[in-house]
């Protein structure tokens, strides 16, 4: 037994070595935690990219050495996730990250972790658990920006179309609703017709082509998903770009630089909420102060093809578009935007995995 | 012809007492006839070998404990489908009856034990009835059991869905601390299981057990010792009902919630896990012990491929193998047994 704690020591002694010497040009030695994220689904570009841009972010800038990363996808199943967060929990980390399938059927798992003195952060998709932190994009803020950056563009006045997103989707109806609060306070703007774009450019095109049809003087577009199908609806149509505002995919953003009078604003729900959720998670660790509040916003950047001044939500900001600075026309037209959080570099290529 | 209860019962044992009984017994036959149980053991005690070789106290109760709970809805479902599976059938409608359970549960469970427990029967009696329902247009419409189910299966997912759109509801705190309460170190899962092996072996010598068996295994023939087939379609079907709602109640225990949508995961386990257990899909052949041992060694893997720190995409890859060898043992076995037969 004493030989066996003797060893343990000498091992932990030799570990601890080995950390002085890979951070000597440091002041202190700061210690490395072990972190899991628990994804449910990586069927689609997003979720791609949000387990590239986390294994990339704790090896470079301030969390490089911090954080031993070990994601588990759980095959988009209740039950696989919560067999695999028990399996986790059994690992004793310091930190889950969740990105969840469920935000109610992962609880008592979750509370299970808690209680093991586990830092639970779920993001994107997140949970309703007391317990655990919640890290996602402030939709109100994004909407809130598009519908400031429209009025600004049309000078108060105009008749728009509205993308009505995918029928019963709370996020949808969220988007609307936030769209429609703002231009209630521009009487001179004119909701003209309605769209289910489905998030898909196909259904977004067919929906602004029959409007289009029905009103060709329309003077911006509100679009929930990709916006390429609107910009196509008005060129097929031989209309005049107008201002338009949707999410913001590489694609999106080239089709927006590359489109000759083409008006863009493109709000921001960026994969490196990973990265983000690693960082929150990293900062409780390292300091034992936890936010005032479980629920985490985050607010990104949009981008936008013209900064025009507006009545913007506090604390936003934008980038401008531009071709190989903050869109990519080499890189895959479903990266999200923009690739890399502030406070560490990721390149573009890093984030597509290209 | 008029035939009494007793002389139907023993019509139909008839079989079983005929193979133990033959004098110069088969010991070959009968080996092979338990060839789809064997493999399924031998791949649980190598899954169990692994892991414990590569983790920590696999070997203990905690362990015990934990991966029962993990597979205890599973092995719910498995168990009605078990009965479906002997019968010679197929039940796609658990996965509606789960999340009709859950989403019942979770808008109707109050902190009132009294009411939380007439709405857990009530949970229970729906299963039955709908499976019953099921079994009744499966034999007055003379359909696919697979057709019937997968209608039934579209309306009681539709049915959870306007109930409840988006996972959520909740249950009373103790609910959801059944799955963890003990009684001489064993959580509540374990006695579960334990429960479910000793109403195996009660049922299956009961009169219903033996028809259910013997019209799976030869129809014609159990329709001509005066078995009622309609009869014995609603008692099978209602039976897999029941044990789904179970399903469905012991589920929110370790979700909380209650989800519209959650069901669909259990259906192809639960065929999956009985056929790894050595249940034949032909029907009339299989036990419940087999089933159980299916549905762990489903719910093992998913540990051992998270130990061995692999990716988590092996779990299907490995599951699919193990699936493929339990279906080859078990035709092998089928074989044997048609071949002693003629």
């Amino acid at each position: 037994m004493q030989s066996r704690s003797l060893c343990a020591g000498l091992v932990a002694l030799a570990g601890f070595a080995v950390c002085v010497g890979a951070t000597s040009g440091h002041a202190e030695t700061k210690k490395t935690y072990a972190i899991y994220l628990s994804n449910n689904f990586v069927g689609n570009d997003w979720r791609q990219q949000m387990e590239r841009v986390a294994n990339v972010a704790v090896n470079k800038g301030p969390l490089k050495g911090r954080v031993d990363l070990k994601i588990e996808n759980a095959e988009n199943t209740v039950q696989a996730q919560i067999n695999s967060l028990n399996n986790i929990i059994r690992q004793k980390p310091d930190a889950i990250l969740i990105d969840a399938s469920s935000a109610e059927a992962l609880n008592p798992t979750i509370k299970k972790a808690c209680d093991a003195g586990i830092i639970v952060v779920s993001f994107d998709q997140t949970v309703t658990a007391e317990c655990a932190y919640k890290l996602h994009s402030d939709f109100d803020i994004m909407a809130n920006n598009q519908a400031e950056w429209m009025a600004s563009m049309l000078g108060g006045k105009g008749k728009v179309f509205m993308d009505r997103g995918l029928a019963g989707a709370p996020i949808s109806e969220q988007f609307e609703k936030n769209f429609g609060a703002v231009l209630k306070k521009y009487p001179g703007i004119e909701i003209v017709g309605y769209f289910n774009g489905n998030y898909a450019a196909g259904p977004e095109q067919e929906g602004v082509a029959s409007l289009l049809a029905a009103h060709p003087e329309v003077d911006g577009i509100f679009s929930q998903g990709y916006g390429t199908g609107a910009i196509k609806a008005l060129q097929n149509a031989d209309r005049p770009m107008v201002p338009v505002v949707a999410a913001a995919f590489n694609g999106t953003g080239v089709i927006c630089a590359e489109t000759k009078g083409a008006k863009c604003w493109l709000g921001a729900n960026p994969p490196s909420l990973s990265a983000e959720a690693i960082k929150l998670a990293v900062d409780i660790l390292d300091t034992g102060k936890k936010p005032p509040d479980t629920t985490v916003l985050f607010n990104s950047p949009g981008l936008t093809t013209d900064m025009v001044a507006a009545k913007y939500a506090p604390n936003s900001s934008a980038v401008k578009i531009e071709l190989g600075k903050t869109v990519f026309p080499d890189l895959a037209p479903g990266l999200s935007l923009p690739v890399s959080p502030s406070w560490v570099e990721i390149t573009p290529k890093e984030a597509s995995g290209s | 012809m008029v035939m009494s209860a007793e002389q139907t019962v023993e019509r139909a044992q008839m079989p079983a007492q005929a193979k133990d009984t033959r004098p110069g017994i088969d010991w070959r036959g009968r080996a092979l006839d338990r060839a789809p149980f064997l493999v399924a053991c031998l791949m649980l005690a190598l899954i169990v070998a692994i892991y414990g070789s590569l983790q920590s106290g696999v070997l203990s109760l905690d362990e015990l404990n934990l991966d029962t709970a993990a597979a205890m809805t599973l092995m719910l479902a498995a168990t009605g489908q078990t009965i479906v599976l002997l019968r010679g059938g197929i039940d796609l409608s658990i996965g509606g009856m789960i999340s009709l359970g859950t989403v019942f549960a979770a808008t109707r469970f109050t902190d009132d034990p009294s009411t939380t427990a007439f709405w857990a029967l009530a949970i229970l009696g729906l299963g039955f009835l709908i499976g019953a329902l099921n079994g009744l247009l499966i034999s007055l419409l003379k359909l696919q059991p697979f057709l019937v189910t997968l209608a039934t299966w579209s309306i009681l997912n539709g049915v959870a869905m306007i109930i409840l759109p988006t996972d959520g509801g909740s249950v009373p705190g103790w609910w959801v601390g059944f799955a963890s309460a003990q009684l001489l170190g064993l959580t509540s899962p374990v006695w579960m299981l334990l429960a479910l092996l000793l109403f195996w072996w009660w049922f299956r010598a009961t009169r219903a057990g033996i028809t259910i068996q013997a019209s799976g295994s030869n129809e014609k023939s159990a329709f001509l010792s005066g078995v009622s087939i309609t009869r014995v379609n609603i008692v099978t079907y209602g039976l897999s009902g029941l044990f789904a709602a179970g399903a469905a109640l012991f589920l929110i225990t370790q979700t909380g919630a209650g989800s519209p949508t959650i069901g669909k995961d259990y259906i192809l386990p639960s065929v999956a896990a009985a056929v790894i257990g050595g249940v034949s899909l032909f029907g009339g052949r299989g036990h419940l012990a087999g089933t159980l041992i299916g549905a762990f060694v489903l719910t093992l893997i998913g540990n051992l491929v998270f130990v061995l720190h692999v990716s988590s995409y092996w779990q299907p890859v490995a599951s699919g193998v193990i699936l493929l060898l339990s279906v080859l043992a078990s035709s092998v076995a089928e074989k044997a047994a048609r071949s002693r037969v003629q």
